[in-house]
């Protein structure tokens, strides 16, 4: 039994979501860009950088990372993985339904957005937190729903939500290399 | 707020961005939803203040993409209340050409049509989507 007809915007974009993929992919894009441009422009401010500090921290040009905090630019995870290692932040790619992905763009929000560098992210470092070095790091949070449906070309160019995130904390395979690991860090 | 009619109300297929594509319409809702959390709305995010004779009526342009090789454009003024922007009319540019090609004087001839109180502005509701 199909759905019932729907008046509202609302349910005619959900009937459209549910049967055209061309529509899903442009809605799916249209949150990933979105999301990416406003999280690179509120770490960029966060960390009182002007786009050319960006730019030669990551060795791009001041007119990429312009494009970049608009939204709509078309970019790669190669090239988002770079301005993050340079921002000094994780990333992480993840493939959700699309509740999840509205969840994050509705709670999502410029001014507060405030993720640790690596040398603040006590949690991965396993210990206080240290001065600026020269280390980078990175990981990608990213949602994509109806990925059956969506195609491969997405997922080569984009995500439906990247967030960018502290990097997961090292497990350490024994009590040792734990010890080893915080001396490391310690000294 | 929206230059426009009553009838176009919360219709976004409709008025301001009736020359959006599907894609470019979501990527506008988008930029906007993200935009409306801000406390601060900056002129930067608007890129800039159009020159010229439109310059004298304060009219800017935002700018985005959604992955067409079209550049979209919302032209726009601030107010009439303060944190307010009102959109005059939604177009796409690439190269020299605006569609549609009276864009820009459409948004003059409005601007100035809201100034003299010959037109008003209603609220838009920007669609949450859930």
């Amino acid at each position: 039994m199909g759905r019932q007809p729907h008046m509202s915007e609302k349910s005619q974009l959900i009937d459209k979501l549910c049967a055209n993929r061309d529509t899903r992919e442009a809605y799916v894009r249209s949150k990933v860009s979105t999301s990416v441009a406003s999280q690179i422009r509120a770490v960029r401010r966060r960390q009182d950088l002007k786009q050319a500090d960006v730019a030669e921290l990551s060795d791009m040009k001041q007119s990429r990372i312009s494009a970049m905090e608009r939204p709509g630019t078309r970019w790669n995870i190669e090239t988002l993985v770079r301005l993050v290692a340079a921002f000094k932040f994780g990333l992480v790619v993840k493939i959700v339904p699309f509740s999840e992905m509205l969840d994050w763009e509705n709670e999502f929000n410029q001014d507060t957005f405030d993720p640790a560098t690596i040398e603040e992210d006590a949690e991965f470092i396993g210990t206080e937190p240290r001065a600026a070095d020269s280390s980078n790091s990175f990981a990608i949070t990213g949602y994509m729903g109806q990925t059956s449906n969506v195609s491969a070309s997405i997922l080569n160019n984009y995500v439906s939500e990247v967030a960018i995130a502290p990097a997961p904390p090292i497990k350490a395979t024994n009590g040792e290399a734990t010890q080893n690991q915080s001396a490391a860090v310690g000294g | 707020m929206e230059f426009g009619t009553r009838m176009e109300r919360n219709h976004w297929t409709t008025g301001l961005s009736a020359n959006f594509s599907e894609a470019a319409q979501f990527a506008l809702i988008s930029a906007l939803k993200d935009a409306q959390k801000l406390k601060t709305l900056e002129i930067g995010m608007f890129k800039r203040h159009l020159k010229g004779k439109y310059r004298q009526r304060r009219i800017w342009e935002l700018w985005f993409d959604c992955g067409d090789k079209r550049e979209y454009r919302l032209l726009g003024i601030f107010g009439p209340e303060r944190k307010q922007v009102t959109f005059l009319i939604g177009c796409y540019h690439k190269g020299r050409n605006y569609t549609p090609d009276d864009a820009l004087d459409s948004a003059f001839k409005r601007a100035g049509d809201l100034t003299d109180g010959k037109a008003t502005t209603y609220e838009r509701k920007i669609p949450t989507d859930r």
